[in-house]
This record gives C-alpha cells, sequence and structure tokens, in this order.
C-alpha cells in the first residue's frame, strides 16, 4: 500500500469544497475514506494514480452525488425557501451566541492582559488589547456567522430551527429540512444544539430578569428599609431644626437658609421654645416617597440617582399653646447608589428638611 | 416523476445499487468501501464504480440501515467498515421479497409469451 500523493490532495480538497452543505465533520469523513479508498486504488494500478481518479470522476460530479443521495441537493427549484422569521430567529440566536462568547472572552482576556502586561508601556498594552479584541470578534464571528455570509455549512441557530442549506443548481438555498424529502428533522446532533440553546436563553433571561426587575425591586426595599433604619438621623435633624430655630432667633444665618425652605422656618423658630422645654415626645414615619427607577445610562452603569423624601410627624406634649400637637417634617434626602454586583446597594445622602406643616393649618 | 427513459433506469439502477450493497453486507458481515466497490464491480457492469456506490453508502448510513467504524492500517490511511444494522437487515428483507415479487411477475408475463 502507498501513501497518497499531492495529485490526489487536490482532488480531495475539492471534493471537500463540494460537500461543504454537509458541514466540516461529515465532510472531513468522505474525505478521509476516499482518501483511504485512493491509496489502495493507486497501489493496486501499480502506482497511477489517474486510473484510480477516472473511477471516481470529478470532484464536482461527486459531491453532487453524494449531495444528491444525502438529499440536499435539490434539482427541483420548487423547494420553498425557509419562512421569514425561521430565519431571523436562526440568524438571532446565532449573533446571541457570538455576542456571548465575545464578551466572555474579552472579558478574560482583558483582565488578564493588564497583568501579564503590567511592565509593558500604556501604548503597547492598548495595541495588543485592541489585536486581541478585533481577532476574537473575528474568529468567534467565523465560527457562528460565517454560514450566513458564505452560504456554507449549517450554523447552530439553522440547526437549531430545522433549516438546512440545499444546492439548487450553482447556488444554496435555505429551507426546512421537512421540506427535502429523505432529510431527517431531528438527529442527536438538533436535540444537543436544542438543549444547550435553551439552556444559554435560560441563562440570560434569569440574568435579565435579575437586573432589570428582581434588582430594582431590592433597591426600592432597601431604600424603605434605608430610611426606616434612618428614622432616628430624621430626628435628629428634626431636633436640630429646633435648635438651628432659636439661633434664627436672632439675626438670620446663612446657613439656615441654606437648609430650610423660607415657609419652613417661620414655623422652626416658634418651636424653638418647645424644643428647649423639652415637649419633644416621638415620631412616626407617615410615608416615603421614592424616586423612580432610572435605569443607568451609558456611563452611568451602577449609579442611579434620585431623592427620597419622608413625611415625618413629630409629637408634642402639652397644650398651652396653639402650636402643641403635631408636626408633619418633609425631609428630604439627596440619595446615591453604589451597586456592588447584583444583590447588593448602598444608598447615602444627606437629609435636610423641606417642609414643616402643623396640624390642621 | 420520471423525466425520460434514461432517468428511469437511472433510478432503476440505483435501486438495484442500493440492494446490492445491502446484500453483499448480509453475506460479508463487514467490508470497507474499497474491498466492497471492487466485489461490486465483479458483479457486473450494472456498478458503474466508485462515484455510484459511495453516494449510496452514505445515504444507507444516514438512513441507519447500515454502521461504521474506522480501523487502522498497516501502511496507509485509516480503513471505514460497514456492518448492517438491524433496520438495515429488516429493510433487506423486505426489500428482498419486493424484488422476488418483481422478478416473478416479470417471469409469469414472460411465460404467457407477453415478451
Amino acid at each position: 500500500m502507498t501513501e497518497v500523493p499531492d495529485a490526489s490532495e487536490r482532488y480531495l480538497r475539492q471534493l471537500g469544497e463540494g460537500l461543504q452543505a454537509l458541514g466540516p465533520e461529515e465532510s472531513a469523513e468522505i474525505v478521509q475514506e476516499v482518501r483511504s479508498h485512493l491509496a489502495e486504488a493507486t497501489a493496486e494500478a501499480g502506482g497511477d494514480l489517474d486510473v484510480a481518479l477516472a473511477r471516481f470522476g470529478s470532484p464536482d460530479d461527486l459531491a453532487k452525488k453524494i449531495l444528491e443521495e444525502r438529499g440536499i441537493l435539490v434539482e427541483n427549484p420548487a423547494v420553498p425557501p425557509a419562512a421569514g422569521w425561521r430565519r431571523a430567529v436562526a440568524l438571532s440566536i446565532d449573533v446571541l451566541f457570538w455576542m456571548i462568547a465575545v464578551t466572555l472572552l474579552s472579558g478574560l482576556g482583558l483582565g488578564i492582559l493588564p497583568w501579564l502586561m503590567y511592565a509593558s508601556p500604556r501604548p503597547l498594552r492598548i495595541v495588543v488589547s485592541c489585536v486581541y479584541l478585533a481577532v476574537i470578534v473575528f474568529l468567534l464571528g467565523r465560527r457562528w456567522l460565517r454560514p450566513w455570509t458564505r452560504s456554507c455549512y449549517q450554523s447552530m441557530g439553522m440547526q437549531v430551527l430545522g433549516l438546512r442549506l440545499v444546492r439548487v443548481g450553482e447556488k444554496t438555498r435555505l429551507v426546512r429540512a421537512g421540506d427535502v424529502a429523505g432529510a431527517r428533522r431531528w438527529g442527536v446532533g438538533r436535540i444537543y444544539t436544542c438543549i444547550l440553546t435553551l439552556a444559554v436563553l435560560c441563562g440570560v433571561g434569569y440574568y435579565l430578569y435579575q437586573v432589570v426587575w428582581v434588582n430594582p425591586g431590592r433597591d426600592q426595599q432597601a431604600a424603605v428599609q434605608g430610611v426606616r433604619n434612618d428614622s432616628s438621623e430624621a430626628v435628629r435633624v428634626v431636633s436640630e431644626a429646633y435648635c438651628l430655630a432659636i439661633a434664627a432667633a436672632g439675626p438670620a444665618e446663612p446657613q439656615l437658609n441654606d437648609l430650610y425652605v423660607p415657609s419652613a422656618r417661620g414655623i422652626a423658630q416658634e418651636l424653638a421654645g418647645r424644643h428647649t422645654a423639652g415637649r419633644l415626645q416621638c415620631y412616626t414615619i407617615l410615608s416615603v416617597q421614592l424616586p423612580d427607577y432610572k435605569w443607568p445610562g451609558p456611563g452611568e452603569m451602577g449609579r442611579p440617582s434620585g431623592q427620597v423624601v419622608a413625611v415625618i410627624q413629630v409629637a408634642e406634649s402639652g397644650s398651652d399653646s396653639s402650636l402643641a400637637g403635631a408636626y408633619d417634617y418633609t425631609l428630604v434626602r439627596n440619595v446615591h447608589v453604589t451597586r456592588s454586583g447584583l444583590t447588593t446597594s448602598e444608598w447615602f445622602g444627606q437629609w435636610q428638611i423641606e417642609s414643616v406643616k402643623v396640624e390642621g393649618s | 416523476m420520471l423525466d425520460s427513459g434514461d432517468q428511469w433506469i437511472v433510478q432503476l439502477r440505483k435501486g438495484i445499487v442500493q440492494l446490492l450493497v445491502l446484500r453483499l453486507l448480509a453475506l460479508r458481515t463487514e467490508l470497507h468501501g474499497y474491498a466492497l466497490v471492487k466485489e461490486l464491480l465483479a458483479l457486473g457492469p450494472l456498478v458503474a464504480g466508485e462515484s455510484t456506490v459511495y453516494p449510496v453508502l452514505r445515504r444507507l448510513e444516514a438512513c441507519e440501515l447500515l454502521t461504521s467504524r474506522w480501523v487502522d492500517s498497516d501502511g496507509g490511511p485509516p480503513r471505514k467498515y460497514y456492518r448492517l444494522t438491524q433496520t438495515g437487515a429488516a429493510f433487506l428483507a423486505d426489500a428482498q421479497k419486493e424484488w422476488d415479487t418483481l422478478v416473478e411477475t416479470i417471469d409469469r408475463l414472460k411465460g404467457d409469451g407477453h415478451d
């Protein structure tokens, strides 16, 4: 038995190109089988490769016959193209997988590269990172999107949707496998791909559910809890208002003007006497108004902000004054949120009194 | 649909080659592609050659009538050996009955002087 010479490799390469519609694995297997056959036939023909090749015919004809027997060479142009929605969904699946793969590998590489190149000049690190990204995008695009641009083997999305490329004359057409006589709709490969796709879609769905739905809900709950935890601080602010009101009884102080709105100032001054008399008794949180959740825009990832408005009622003891009783303080806190991961958020800011309302006024 | 007499003969021969491949594998248990082609060619001019047999082998394997395995060979590329599956054996039995019925019918017509 002899080794197959290079002339037959050209034949086999052409055959492989003609069999692209079968996918890389099956076409490679056929090429390998023909290679084995040619080696034996050449040896038997005393090394005459031409005799062996002549019995196979031209590589294009052989590929055409194999595709025909496998049910994916359609001479009848009446086989309809696959529906638009099937093509769109299949393409979406391929694009989704491409994007996920690019994101994961880019993140991995861009995390490792700076560490590996910490001693290199910054421009070199930037260039290497850009080259790395370009290579990742290209290679993964070749893996997932090439079948759409080159009309070659079946892509992952096509497999999930039960689509396959068939040759119609010299061109290829994307059709439903069920429309091709003799073609199988379901095989192990398709089942495996469907399970994998379903798992990935569930993962992406869960992530989006966490980010878009659950996480804002947690932020709201955390904000409410934060306000309740900070209620003692709110009372401190109210108490401080009494103290400042005392100071405000003298010449107006800039700090007071900054801190309180004008309508609150007069009331605060009146409260000074009650505070000094120790009449401040207790407080009740009447309401907490949270800011509308604003999904962070570009450059604001993880840093939404807004205002929390809390109305707190403070009770005084004594009944010798028209002002004795309950007072509602509207407190405003300008908040900023720092998020760590998907689950924890930290709200911080500064409470300020916005207005004071006397009961019944 | 048949386009012409030539097309009909092509389809008929293709069906017969399938039957021959299955029958040969039923007799020999296991054969690689080259040996299978040689035995088929030895049967006469019905089988044109490699370009007829390999496409048929792909079809039969895709339909799970055949199974295959790769075996290393001394001094050359590995060989792919084919074997009949249970489904293939059942298919062959049915096809053989159909063939016998067909031949018997045609022979009867000949006996009646219709030939």
